[in-house]
């Protein structure tokens, strides 16, 4: 009995690997991305990558004039690109525009919450609204946004979210400012255990359960 | 790690339903002792936090917005909280300034 139960149990690790490793990659030709922050930087260069595959991409940003140098650069590979001036920080703002993307587009299948900010600098340099606008970016805009979008992605086969964090959420920083990105994006506040559980079980633990029961599988990148 | 790169290590993961992907091996290796040995990694971040710099002079940019010349507040904060510390750090420009006056 005791002997059969570490087979049993490699037996069973191994044929799930074995089954990942059979499953069919998922190609993302025709399916609708939307990206927050998509006209520059990481944003751009994943806009780039789906662009190259063909996916019908929707690009939020808030400058019309980066928003325009995207769509210009992203036209060339001959894929959908839409571009939409949107502060993703403003909840009506990105509830109108998410229900226009999804109207214009005919769904919403991939959302990637990419837009963020780095505040960088000691304690002393920081005032209370960089920690007010670090919440407001990295907590409440993908909220706002996943939010605004799960009806229709609920609608999906494909249905995934990205949410791009820092790795530093889960390690802490030395530098006070990071608590800016880092620590509240994803979850860990340092020093401050309450509300530190309250953000790590809205947006991993509460925000998953609730996901996974809608066939929403959640990426969580760091 | 490069944009490009590190789009298309999140595009794969997005493809396969990885779940969570630390991107760089530095990172990885951070969160895995973050994971095992969470005292240490504090320590860590203790160490390196001493090493940062000290800001040499309060100066609050939201506090000099409603002036005219920003160099010549700048310089009266600095004669204001912290003109001997700028001086002895040398080099600064506002303590050049100052000493022109």
């Amino acid at each position: 009995m005791s002997l059969k139960q570490p087979f049993g149990l490699a037996l069973a690790l191994s044929s799930f690997v074995v089954a990942r490793m059979m499953v069919r990659r998922d190609s993302f030709a025709g399916k609708i991305v939307v990206i927050t922050g998509g006209s520059r930087g990481l944003g751009l260069a994943l806009a780039r990558r789906l662009a190259q595959e063909n996916a019908k991409l929707a690009i939020l940003a808030r400058d019309q004039e980066e928003l325009l140098r995207a769509k210009i650069d992203l036209e060339k590979y001959a894929s959908t690109v839409t571009t939409w001036v949107c502060d993703v920080k403003n909840d009506s703002d990105v509830r109108s525009t998410i229900e226009e993307v999804a109207t214009v587009l005919g769904g919403i299948d991939l959302l990637i919450n990419n837009a963020g900010e780095i505040v960088f600098g000691p304690l002393e340099a920081m005032e209370r609204e960089d920690f007010q606008n670090a919440l407001d970016i990295h907590f409440w805009a993908p909220f706002n946004v996943t939010f605004a979008s799960l009806p229709f992605l609920s609608k999906s086969r494909f249905a995934r979210i990205v949410n791009i964090a820092s790795f530093r959420r889960e390690s802490g920083s030395s530098t006070p400012s990071s608590l800016l990105r880092e620590q509240i994006c994803a979850g860990r506040f340092v020093g401050c255990p309450a509300r530190g559980t309250f953000l790590k079980k809205y947006l991993r633990h509460d925000r998953c359960a609730r996901l996974a029961k809608d066939r929403i599988s959640q990426e969580c990148l760091l | 790690m490069d944009a490009d790169r590190a789009a298309c290590q999140i595009l794969d993961a997005v493809r396969n339903r990885r779940p969570e992907l630390t991107i760089t091996f530095a990172a990885r290796l951070a969160a895995i002792v973050q994971a095992l040995l969470p005292n240490l990694m504090a320590d860590l971040m203790k160490l390196a936090a001493r090493l940062l710099p000290r800001m040499p002079i309060q100066i609050k940019p939201l506090q000099l917005q409603g002036h005219s010349d920003p160099i010549a507040d700048v310089r009266e904060v600095a004669s204001m909280e912290g003109r001997d510390r700028v001086e002895s750090l040398g080099g600064l420009e506002v303590a050049a300034a100052q000493e022109k006056d």
